[in-house]
């Protein structure tokens, strides 16, 4: 059902509307009756008890409370920091806004309509897509015959030639970590960065990130000394933080003296893993610290805006690592710049994680179904137990089994979801259980917020499982089946 | 009986020229058959003409989507593994919706290409 045609003439259907609503706008919703008062607000918690529409620029005025009546809550300002789907029902007819917060103080909050804005913008990210994909592609002949000439099978290479080639090969890395830079601080801006996390041990990250500024340190006879102290795994989103690590160590060696030093130092403390980068070289700008510390492309376009050239390389590595639950912080004086990267900790290693068993556990009425799903799983590599028996069910996951993935067409969603509430607490050190539900739905759907329980038509079973595995999979924090770039599926 | 990499044809389809014949030489100084094609008539005609073990598909090239090109060798019944090669963002998400072999995301390494080529073609 198309998004503006979302009926809401019955509870059930503000649900089913609702349900869509969340899944695609990913933040909160208000629905509003045909009176101008609420019918529903999502988790947000807020309430607006006025409106008035501005037609001078589209701008919506409203006040926000608390449910409870207490002011302008800081957590529903920050929900609607980001754009936010409004649906509005005028005259039998449901309009489709997008509003965001530009303004907010003890009276009350300032929404802006920014739905034509963002269609205007959706045509731009396309452009911006397209200009990526040709940059990334022009890349490859330098690459590949950068990297033949340097293996020696065109004619042998010189020593000198051979830095030359190593230096071509560094310098697309560069571009394609530009590209990626770029388009992260778009995606972060909009709320549209999405990580694609696994557990990875920092400590090669580092390693990498180090490796790629060696030769820039040996030409300036920089010192550059890493230590790590403990376990380094967290559950992150490797080529990303790839890319913030290489980053923020090549700003050290670019800033370094001749002769001088740079450390980067992890340590694990608690709960989280701390990367430490010092340098005794060129202070950072505190231009660049406040980008390092603030969601940054509106900084970084002032820069462009006062003629100094922003670092875009920087721009979207506090939302990167905010994303992965962590902080950033830097100080530069006339001693040097440090930067101070927190992460999250990794509860198993990254060989635990990855070997984490693979259990599926179907409740169905259905033989037929229960054999095909039977054989598409195991196909995936899971432990299957198939049962019609909801107690049965029950009982196995609980006792023994522990399935990663629940499929039932048989107990009822807020059953299933109780049972997989329970694991969950019984066994908070191992991966979450994901659910598939067999349900009436045209198109896989995804209809809590949390984002583990999938709803499937039977039907269309293999096509279904095959589009929401993976993503399953990964909820469930299972080695994914998924490739990884230069790898046969 | 083995099969030396000489008589194995890998087919390399690309719209960019530079692109193309980088991939061809790389592959052919491996001791490969390389044919390359430039659309997607050029790309069927050698399919049938030569039966390639592998082809080497771009994802985006003017006029034809992979998935129009999936569909057509679908049709046709040809079985050669595809492997694509995307400069898009989710290429694993692209891949695993073309049910494709394999992908190398653009700009990839020299060894990914012939590691994921020789896997296909050992």
């Amino acid at each position: 059902m198309p998004l503006n045609q979302a009926s809401v003439s019955s509870p059930t259907d503000v649900l089913s509307a609702l349900q869509q609503l969340l899944s695609a706008a990913r933040q909160g919703v208000i629905l509003f009756n045909e009176r101008g008062e609420i019918a529903y607000a999502s988790p947000l918690a807020i309430q607006i008890l006025e409106i008035n529409e501005d037609n001078n620029g589209g701008r919506i005025s409203a006040q926000i409370t608390l449910q409870d009546g207490t002011a302008v809550p800081s957590l529903g300002h920050a929900h609607l920091q980001a754009p936010t789907l409004l649906m509005v029902k005028r005259s039998g007819e449901t309009f489709e806004h997008i509003v965001k917060i530009c303004a907010a103080d003890q009276d009350g909050v300032l929404i802006q309509d920014v739905t034509e804005e963002l269609r205007r913008d959706g045509g731009e990210r396309a452009y911006l897509d397209i200009v990526a994909h040709d940059l990334r592609a022009g890349l490859v002949p330098l690459k590949t015959y950068a990297q033949m000439l340097h293996t020696g099978v065109l004619g042998p290479v010189t020593e000198k030639q051979g830095d030359a080639l190593r230096s071509i090969d560094h310098c697309v890395e560069r571009q394609v970590e530009k590209i990626g830079s770029v388009l992260d601080t778009i995606k972060a801006e909009e709320n549209r960065l999405e990580l694609t996390r696994e557990p990875v041990n920092l400590a090669d990250v580092i390693q990498k990130a180090v490796g790629m500024c060696e030769r820039d340190c040996k030409r300036r006879n920089l010192q550059l000394t890493t230590t790590v102290t403990g376990s380094t795994v967290v559950d992150a989103d490797v080529q990303r933080l790839q890319r913030v690590f290489s980053t923020l160590i090549s700003r050290a060696v670019r800033a370094g003296m001749q002769d001088g030093h740079i450390g980067v130092e992890l340590k694990h403390l608690g709960e989280f893993i701390r990367v430490r980068i010092w340098d005794n070289g060129a202070a950072m700008s505190c231009e660049d610290v406040g980008i390092l510390q603030s969601s940054a492309l509106k900084q970084a376009q002032d820069r462009v805006r006062e003629n100094t050239k922003p670092n875009i390389d920087l721009a979207p590595i506090h939302d990167i690592i905010q994303r992965h639950g962590g902080r950033i912080s830097a100080r530069a004086d006339e001693s040097g710049t440090t930067c101070l990267v927190y992460l999250p900790a990794c509860r198993k290693t990254a060989t635990e994680a990855k070997s984490a068993p693979r259990r599926a556990l179907i409740v169905s009425g259905d033989t037929r179904e229960q054999s095909a799903l039977k054989n598409s799983l195991a196909a995936e590599g899971f432990q299957v137990f198939s049962t019609a028996s909801a107690a049965d069910a029950q009982r196995c996951a609980r006792e023994h089994f522990h399935p990663l993935l629940f499929i039932s067409d048989t107990l009822e969603n807020a059953d299933i979801w109780k049972l997989q509430a329970a694991i969950r607490e019984e066994r908070p050190d191992e991966p979450h259980a994901a659910c598939m539900l067999l349900r009436e739905v045209e198109q896989p759907q995804r209809p809590t917020s949390d984002g583990s329980t999938w709803l499937l038509n039977a039907e269309k079973l293999d096509s279904g499982l095959q589009s929401v595995l993976p993503d399953m999979c990964q909820r469930a924090q299972v080695a994914p089946a998924a490739p990884s770039p230069g790898t046969a599926i | 009986m083995s099969i030396t990499p000489a008589a194995q044809t890998v087919l390399v389809v690309d719209d960019e020229a530079d692109i193309r014949e980088a991939v061809e030489l790389a592959l052919s100084m491996e001791g490969f058959t390389v044919v390359g094609a430039p659309d997607r008539d050029a790309a069927l005609k050698i399919i049938e003409q030569q039966k390639p073990y592998l082809i080497l598909l771009d994802f985006r090239m003017p006029g034809l989507t992979a998935q129009e090109f999936m569909q057509i060798i679908q049709a046709r019944n040809i079985e050669t593994p595809i492997i694509l090669m995307t400069a898009g963002k989710d290429p694993s998400d692209q891949a695993r919706e073309l049910k494709v072999a394999g992908y190398l995301q653009k700009p990839f390494e020299l060894t990914d290409l012939l590691n994921l080529v020789r896997q296909y073609t050992a």
